[in-house]
């Protein structure tokens, strides 16, 4: 039981890592960092990332990708 | 003594009848695809634009705006040589400065109009002459307007930003004359703000005075919404397979889901051309997509599907000379974006 438990978390764990390493090789370098703006700091943060013609929500800019978090 | 009976029920059946067709529903089914490939490059020297996104066109003159214009906003070109003529609608934020452009529109009396809005404000340009003659400050409860036309000469409509209804008529000084419309929601969730409706359902607009005809199309989802105007009557809602903009809500705002739909739209005397992107944010997160649309889809004035063209090109704006049957369009991830494609009248 204890050796399926620890089974379950290490399958977790690495899911969790293989994850978060996909999500930094997203490609975000190939677009322009200097339209990034963070939303508010609330319990929800979300950014703007590019150039784009999305409207970026409660900033002024127009982004490829507003992304929540 | 039955027969007055018996007239009225059909004429009230015919009445009814009569009213279910005037708001149509119908799905996108393109009966024919036609492939188009550039036959024209309209090659710019000394300009650089960093997101070319609307142009327009008149016999003698195209004006391209840039959406991320560093310096200028707007560029002005002799028709068809190219010739560059003049840069306008500075950036910044000084006065006669914008902070933004949305659209920019023709007007009949040869006025340059150009939405910023950042700064909620017309910005009318005469020919020739780089600074603004009019500023029409914007009615402060359209909380933010994203794309405009000219309505009958001197009035504009403007997307509804707050959710309660589809688009604005607004009066010459910018106040709100009239409100029309409501998003086409299927379901409402009601404790979703109204203004994140709004957001999700951003749509691109364009305006033919001759048909009268205000065509919308969803810049999420693939929703296309064709308004009569003068007569005041909804003529049909078009859904395409990715139905309604799709979206998360947080943190007060709509944070865009699903797909990018719609980047243009174009309502011609003869029918509707829609410019659809059908990228999923899935594939722009992982920078597995291209900026831009390749497919026009063509709809008569009724909203009936009628072909797609399928470019070869990725293109942001474009205008329709449907007479000679010419696309102009914008290519932004090229050097050399003013493209033009030929079409069958």
């Amino acid at each position: 039981m204890k050796t399926k438990s620890g089974i379950i978390m290490c399958i977790l764990m690495l899911a969790s890592i293989i994850n978060m390493s996909f999500a930094s090789s997203q490609g975000y370098s190939s677009l322009d960092l200097e339209n990034i703006e963070m939303l508010s700091s609330g319990e929800n943060n979300g950014f703007c990332l590019g150039t784009g013609s999305v409207d970026c929500p409660k900033t002024s800019i127009k982004a490829i990708l507003v992304a929540y978090y | 003594m039955k027969s007055p009976v018996y007239l009225f029920i059909v004429l009230e059946l015919s009445f009814c009848l009569t009213a279910c067709r005037q708001r149509e529903t119908v799905f996108i089914d393109f009966p024919e695809s036609e492939p188009l490939s550039v036959f024209e490059v309209r090659r710019i020297e000394g300009v650089y634009m960093r997101y070319p996104f609307r142009i327009r066109k008149t016999d003698s003159c195209l004006y391209v705006m840039d959406l991320h214009g560093s310096e200028y906003f707007c560029h002005e070109f002799d028709y068809p040589s190219m010739n560059y003529r003049r840069s306008f609608a500075k950036r910044g934020r000084g006065p006669g400065e914008l902070s933004d452009a949305e659209n920019i529109r023709l007007s009949h009396q040869a006025e340059v109009w150009i939405l910023d809005a950042n700064n909620a404000q017309m910005n009318g340009f005469h020919a020739n002459v780089d600074s603004v003659f009019r500023k029409i400050a914007l009615d402060k409860r359209l909380i933010r307007s994203l794309d405009f036309v000219i309505y009958q000469d001197s009035l504009f409509i403007v997307p509804d930003y707050t959710g309660t209804h589809r688009f604005d008529i607004l009066s010459p000084d910018g106040t709100v004359k009239e409100s029309r419309g409501y998003i086409p929601l299927k379901k409402r969730n009601k404790d979703i703000p109204d203004p994140v409706y709004a957001q999700a359902w951003r749509g691109f607009l364009d305006y033919n005075p001759e048909t009268g005809l205000l065509a919308i199309a969803t810049q999420l989802g693939e929703v296309i919404e064709i308004y009569d105007v003068p007569g005041d009557s909804l003529v049909s809602v078009i859904y395409g397979k990715e139905g309604e903009p799709r979206f998360q809500y947080g943190g007060g705002y709509a944070i865009p889901d699903g797909i990018m739909g719609y980047g243009d739209i174009f309502a011609g005397k003869e029918n509707i051309y829609a410019l659809f992107w059908g990228h999923s944010f899935k594939n722009i997160r992982r920078n597995q997509s291209i900026e831009g649309g390749n497919r026009i889809q063509v709809f008569d004035l009724k909203g009936h599907p009628v072909k797609q063209y399928l470019l070869d090109r990725y293109i942001t704006g474009f205008c329709i000379d449907e007479e000679h049957g010419i696309i102009t369009g914008l290519d932004v991830n090229s050097d050399q974006p003013v493209v033009e494609l030929r079409i069958e009248n």
